[in-house]
């Protein structure tokens, strides 16, 4: 099993004044459903989720068999079985992006305590373009749980310029240690706390960082 | 047999003893098991006490200092546990194989003992059944080069082994016990003069001879070196089983089971043998040298059974007396354990299963019979550490024949002398006027053959319905000089029974042929040649049609049986048949000293010694190997069985049947490969079958390990998901280095072992992965195939039965709130498309009325709504996805004070299941239900206040009625050995729903799930009187419903 970076490399960030006016994204308001391949919901202030593959809007207690990620008292999203979401806005307009909160989701109770399983892959498109980015998720905890990372964005070029659309998916590791997608339905993940500047607020972050950026690819 | 145990709300113990029609002040025996191991896998860890458990190849030395210290902690604590029950009936104490006690409890002071601190199980003590020489030679022990000659011959094979026989007891006076020869150096009963030939009992052994009831010291020598009795369980049944005028209360045999088994496992060599009359040559025990130590734990006591005749005798051996016993054997230092009872098809956690377990890591080998009750999925002891031995034919067959007055001869099996020409007579003709016309073709009863028409006369007899030697006794009664046995059909065996005229046994053709003859002639005449031995006449070996099946109901991913040795038409020492009530006191009273007796008897009781004694000899060869290291030389060496006519499942040439082959003891000797088990591979292997807590001492200290990863000769995965791989560790026990290869095959799999060659030093171990990968198996069915390793000298074969499988999923799900999203994982043996089909969700049908107190259930009460009874006819359609009927304490006037069962019977009357909980709270449920119109049944087993007022809930889901009120999501695309989330939400008013999830690959339902909405507002559980549920009651309750079943 590939052994990673440390578990909290993805919560790294500056001490940076906090953006005063975020949207953020919780999932809260919508009714626990589930959600198949281009199935769409908007999720408030003019976000839209489509669904890649299948998902799932619920909470913590939702799992059988299936591990769901802890620290996380609300609902969140589930991308299921190598599956992800496409991030827009309905009205078609660019924005921005500060961070997010995402967790790895097992299908079933594994003993790999303190490896990292899984990345979480976002690709921020601009257009037709997209920079990939990928980030460990936090690593099973003593107890076998998965909790809820916090990733921060801070200083990452292409978060600050007009962003049409945001792909989130996760990638698994194999013996190996390549991380695939798809990788037989394993690439499953739970995301929240989508942070979105609102409006000027944006240009108070455009220094700073860090090697959160692990791959970089130009589509 | 299933346990109290401490958070166990419904528990069903099957209860054996009659008399309990609820929970009352009545107090029955109950084995209590604490936590602390016992003395043999006692491997340290409390402060002061040191690790008692022998090491690999030792022998448990009971004197030891610190097995005593720890035996005195024991019984601290086990005082200590049995402070909580004041005044509780010690029946016994256990503390070597087996950590606890039998004692006499009432139901209410088992459920707090259930609950007290350090204690890990209380069970009801359960009655169990006793399960019925040539063997030697057809094993090959007597071949040049054989396994006898390598041990010294017929005069040291098995030498100062100790064999205990755990059974009915023993017949003393018997040759083969004795320690005697005549001047022809034959064996002789020791009570007669002649020269001892074994010496003094081996220095551990420190058993006793009991005295008892026609037994003293002196019935014991140096052949037979213990006789011991155990009766507190069965005695703590005495106001209900009143002892039997046959049996005696000492360690002397009543039936013979005892003496035959103990025998065929270390019986003499060379004992003349008669039957009927006849000589039939000698007989010899496997391991003829083995000394034997015999302990009595079954007993003959008159059955309660009102349907039978007065008197009549009815055998069991009680689980209590079982585990005193095994405790002592292991405690006396027994080698080897015969155990020709029967016992759990179920349960690792069996009292006996786990005292044996206990016994075997204090390295005394066990053999138990699979049981008689195949060709049905019924094989009992099912845990790894035991060798379970199925039964099988073997080819001695004396042969004999009639010429017949045209000159024509016809050969069959006869066991008897010749008789000169005679008048022959169709059994058909011979009947007395006015006798049924059927029992007088079978020569069915002594009274039905008319002696003017048989007198002097060879009669032929059908067979079928009566015993075969009870036909010829039939003859003979009515003055018959001889008789023709002639078989009805060509699947029929053909027997060399002890018959008590001449005789013959032929087969369907060559009867017919001599019917027609007797029947066409006007004075027709036969004359009966004498039997002979005739070896390699009759196909064998052959399964034994009454030889349990497995696969093991315990655990599918564990081989049962382990194998298979003779245990059809074996000869052997019997008890005398007592014929009076005087005779018998003769006995007792050491006035008459019975002749020695000889049977023949089938049964995996019969197969079961022939292994014990095998591993006696093994254990003489290999003083050093384990019991599973015997074990494993066993089954890697056997051969398979020749096909019989079973059909399916129960064809004994399966591994289910024979199980890895019929024991070959020459090439058992030198395996060449073995598959040793430790003791914390048996911990991890119990902790991953969730047969012990995952959460207690034990499986957090050795972790867990799946089933078919236990290192077992036998490769068994019970569920594939398109690829399965299981890991194996080999030790050379040869003394020189080997290069062994791998080949494998299973139809429709492909099988590879890595490494695919092993090169080994003497003793020297490694692990070998052999992966399984399904290619064209039809999922669902089991494949068979074998794993073989050779060097050249050796082949160590394995048996493998594996079963594809191309869906897992959670059978029932169970959620609540009036919306709602959830998902879980389903395993998928298959790759490609995966899509779901939803019935439901239904709200139920809810139907109130009122019953009051009830008493045992039947159909026609509940169809005629008798007091205490209501019944609610539910019709159930074509293809309907799922029926499910349900009781709810929030929904009966007692609000959890009311105890009402379910019942669900079919429209022809047949019960299907029951919901017997302590409260109301009970349900049943079946998918895809065949069309008809069924009853539920409401039982009022006890309405508080003696009348309850309850709403029935009811659903029955068309195949495709889908309330849109529910979603499901499955994944596009599955992966064979992969895993996938489906995920499902809802949104619906307040009730409770009712739907079935199934799973379909496009063309076939793989699967389904069963999903319970409960979208009503939640209970003030508080409210419920639901403390009233007591472990008392479910069990006085459980007593009751199985005796009511018992009845039926």
């Amino acid at each position: 099993m590939y052994k990673s970076l440390k578990n909290g490399l993805v919560a790294l960030l500056l001490a940076l004044a906090t953006p005063s006016f975020a949207d953020v994204i919780t999932f809260d308001n919508l009714d626990p459903s589930v959600y198949g391949e281009g199935e769409s919901v908007l999720v408030g202030d003019g976000f839209r989720v489509t669904t890649l593959g299948m998902g799932l809007v619920g909470d913590s207690a939702s799992c059988f068999v299936a591990v769901c990620p802890q620290g996380n008292d609300s609902q969140y999203w589930s991308a299921l079985n190598d599956g992800g979401i496409w991030l827009d806005r309905v009205d078609g307009q660019g924005f921005q992006l500060l961070g997010f909160d995402a967790a790895f989701l097992a299908p079933m109770p594994v003993n790999a305590v303190g490896e990292v399983i899984a990345r979480i892959i976002l690709d921020v498109f601009h257009g037709d373009d997209y920079t990939r980015y990928q980030f460990d998720l936090p690593a099973q905890t003593e107890g076998g749980g998965f909790y809820f990372g916090h990733i921060d964005l801070y200083g990452l070029d292409a978060v600050f310029a007009d962003i049409s659309a945001l792909r989130f998916f996760a990638c698994t590791f194999d013996s190996s240690g390549q991380c695939s997608n798809p990788n037989e339905n394993l690439g499953q993940f739970g995301l929240d706390d989508i942070r979105i500047p609102a409006g000027e607020t944006m240009t108070l972050f455009g220094f700073g960082l860090l090697g959160l950026a692990l791959l970089r690819r130009r589509g | 047999m299933k346990k109290l145990q401490r958070s166990t709300l419904s528990v069903t113990l099957l209860v054996a003893l009659a008399g309990v029609s609820q929970a009352d002040d009545a107090k029955r025996a109950y084995i209590v098991q604490l936590v602390d191991k016992p003395v043999a896998t006692y491997s340290g860890g409390i402060a002061n006490l040191p690790a008692t458990q022998p090491a690999a190849g030792s022998k448990l030395d009971i004197s030891a200092a610190s097995v005593q210290q720890y035996i005195d902690y024991l019984e601290t604590r086990q005082d200590h546990v049995l402070g909580n029950i004041g005044d509780a009936e010690v029946l016994a104490r256990f503390n070597t194989v087996f950590n606890g006690f039998s004692v006499l409890l009432t139901d209410a002071q088992a459920a707090k003992l259930a609950n007290a601190s350090g204690v890990a199980a209380v069970t009801v003590d359960e009655a169990r059944e006793l399960d019925t020489s040539y063997t030697t030679r057809f094993l090959g022990l007597d071949a040049a080069g054989g396994l006898w000659e390598q041990l010294g011959g017929n005069a040291g094979a098995g030498e100062d082994i100790i064999v205990g026989i755990i059974d009915g007891g023993v017949t003393p006076e018997n040759p083969a016990f004795s320690d005697k020869v005549d001047g022809n150096g034959t064996p002789i009963a020791a009570h007669l003069p002649g020269t001892v030939v074994y010496g003094p009992a081996p220095a551990r052994w420190s058993g006793s001879c009991q005295e008892g009831v026609g037994f003293t010291t002196s019935h014991c020598n140096n052949k037979l070196i213990g006789a011991q009795f155990f009766d507190a369980s069965y005695q703590s049944t005495s106001h209900i089983n009143k002892p039997h005028y046959l049996e005696y209360r000492s360690p002397r045999d009543q039936g013979g089971h005892g003496t035959h088994t103990a025998s065929t496992a270390a019986g003499n060599h060379g004992v003349p043998v008669s039957v009927a009359g006849v000589s039939v040559g000698k007989t010899s025990g496997m391991a003829p040298r083995a000394r034997i130590a015999a302990y009595k734990v079954c007993w003959t006591f008159i059955d309660t059974d009102t349907t039978k005749p007065p008197n009549t005798p009815k055998n069991s051996c009680f689980n209590g007396d079982s585990v005193a016993a095994i405790e002592k054997a292991v405690q006396d230092g027994v080698d080897v354990i015969n155990y020709s009872i029967s016992g759990t098809q179920t349960n690792f956690n069996d009292p006996v299963e786990q005292a044996f377990f206990a016994a075997s890591r204090a390295g005394v080998f066990v053999a138990a019979s699979a049981g008689n009750s195949g060709p049905g999925n019924q094989v009992a002891h099912i845990s790894p550490w035991l060798t379970t031995v199925a039964a099988s034919t073997h080819d001695r067959f004396y042969e004999g024949g009639i010429v017949l007055g045209n000159g024509m001869e016809y050969r069959g099996a006869s066991l008897t002398d010749a008789l000169p020409t005679s008048a022959m007579i169709l059994a058909a003709n011979a009947g007395r006027e006015g006798a049924n016309p059927d029992d007088v073709r079978l020569c069915l009863k002594t009274d039905v053959l008319d002696p003017a028409k048989v007198a002097g006369k060879i009669v032929v007899c059908d067979r079928g319905v009566n015993a075969r030697v009870d036909k010829s006794a039939a003859v003979k009664n009515a003055g018959g000089v001889g008789m023709v046995l002639v078989n009805n059909t060509a699947t029929e065996s053909l027997n060399d029974d002890p018959h008590s005229v001449p005789s013959v046994h032929l087969d369907n053709v060559k009867g017919a042929a001599v019917k027609a003859y007797v029947a066409a002639t006007a004075a027709a005449s036969g004359q009966l040649l004498k039997g002979e031995a005739k070896p390699g006449v009759v196909p064998a070996p052959v399964m034994a049609a009454f030889s349990s099946r497995g696969p093991n109901k315990a655990n599918a991913n564990i081989l049962k049986p382990d194998l298979t040795a003779p245990g059809v038409s074996i000869l052997a020492a019997y008890a005398p048949t007592v014929t009076s009530p005087e005779m018998r006191n003769a006995i007792a009273n050491l006035t008459l000293i019975p002749d020695a007796t000889y049977d023949y008897l089938q049964g995996t009781s019969m197969s079961s010694p022939h292994v014990a004694g095998l591993a006696a000899l093994l254990k003489h060869k290999h003083p050093d190997w384990s019991p599973a290291a015997i074990k494993s030389a066993l089954m890697t060496t056997t051969y398979g069985v020749l096909p019989d006519n079973q059909p399916g499942a129960a064809q004994g040439a399966l591994p289910w049947g024979q199980g890895a082959g019929h024991v070959n003891p020459n090439k058992a000797a030198d395996p060449g490969l073995i598959y040793d088990v430790g003791t914390d591979d048996y911990y991890r292997f119990l902790c991953g079958a969730n047969a012990l807590p995952a959460s207690g001492a034990i499986c957090r200290s050795v972790g867990s390990v799946a089933a078919y990863n236990l290192n077992l000769p036998s490769i068994t995965v019970a569920e594939v998901y398109g690829k399965a791989t299981v890991t194996r560790t080999v030790k050379n026990v040869s003394h020189v280095n080997a290069v062994y290869t791998a080949s494998a095959n299973v139809p429709g799999f492909t099988v590879t072992a890595s490494p695919s060659v092993l090169n080994l030093a003497p003793g020297q171990s490694a692990s070998y992965t052999l992966t399984l990968t399904r290619t064209t198996a039809p999922m669902g069915e089991w494949a068979f195939g074998e794993l073989r390793w050779q060097d050249g000298q050796h082949v160590v074969r394995s048996p493998i039965t594996v079963k594809p499988s191309a869906l897992t999923a959670p059978a029932n799900l169970n959620y609540t709130g009036t919306t709602g999203s959830k998902l879980f994982t389903v395993g998928t043996g298959f790759a490609g498309s995966m899509s779901t089909l939803k019935a439901g969700l239904k709200p139920a049908t809810r139907t109130t009325a009122s019953v009051g107190l009830a008493g045992a259930s039947s159909y026609a009460k509940c169809l005629n709504n008798a007091a205490g009874f209501r019944s609610f006819p539910i019709a159930v359609p074509a293809n309907a996805a799922a029926l499910r009927v349900a009781l709810y304490d929030r929904y009966s006037s007692g609000q959890g004070a009311d105890d009402l069962d379910l019942e669900l019977y079919s429209s022809t009357g047949t019960r299907l299941a029951t919901s017997a909980g302590a409260t109301t709270n009970e349900a049943i449920q079946a998918r895809a239900p065949a069309a008809g119109t069924y009853l539920a049944c409401v039982v009022g087993y006890a309405p508080a206040g003696g009348n309850s007022t309850f709403t029935l809930f009811s659903w029955v889901i068309g195949n495709t009625e889908d309330a849109g009120n529910w979603k499901a999501v499955a994944p596009s695309k599955v992966y064979t050995g992969g895993t996938a989330s489906v995920a499902l939400s809802w949104n619906v008013p307040a009730d409770k729903y009712l739907g079935v999830l199934r799973y379909s690959d496009g063309s076939s339902v793989l699967g389904s799930s069963m999903v319970l909405i409960d979208a009503e507002p939640a209970t003030n559980t508080s409210k419920l009187a639901n403390q009233a549920l007591t472990a008392s009651k479910a069990a006085a309750k459980a007593s009751l419903l199985a005796k009511q079943d018992a009845l039926r």
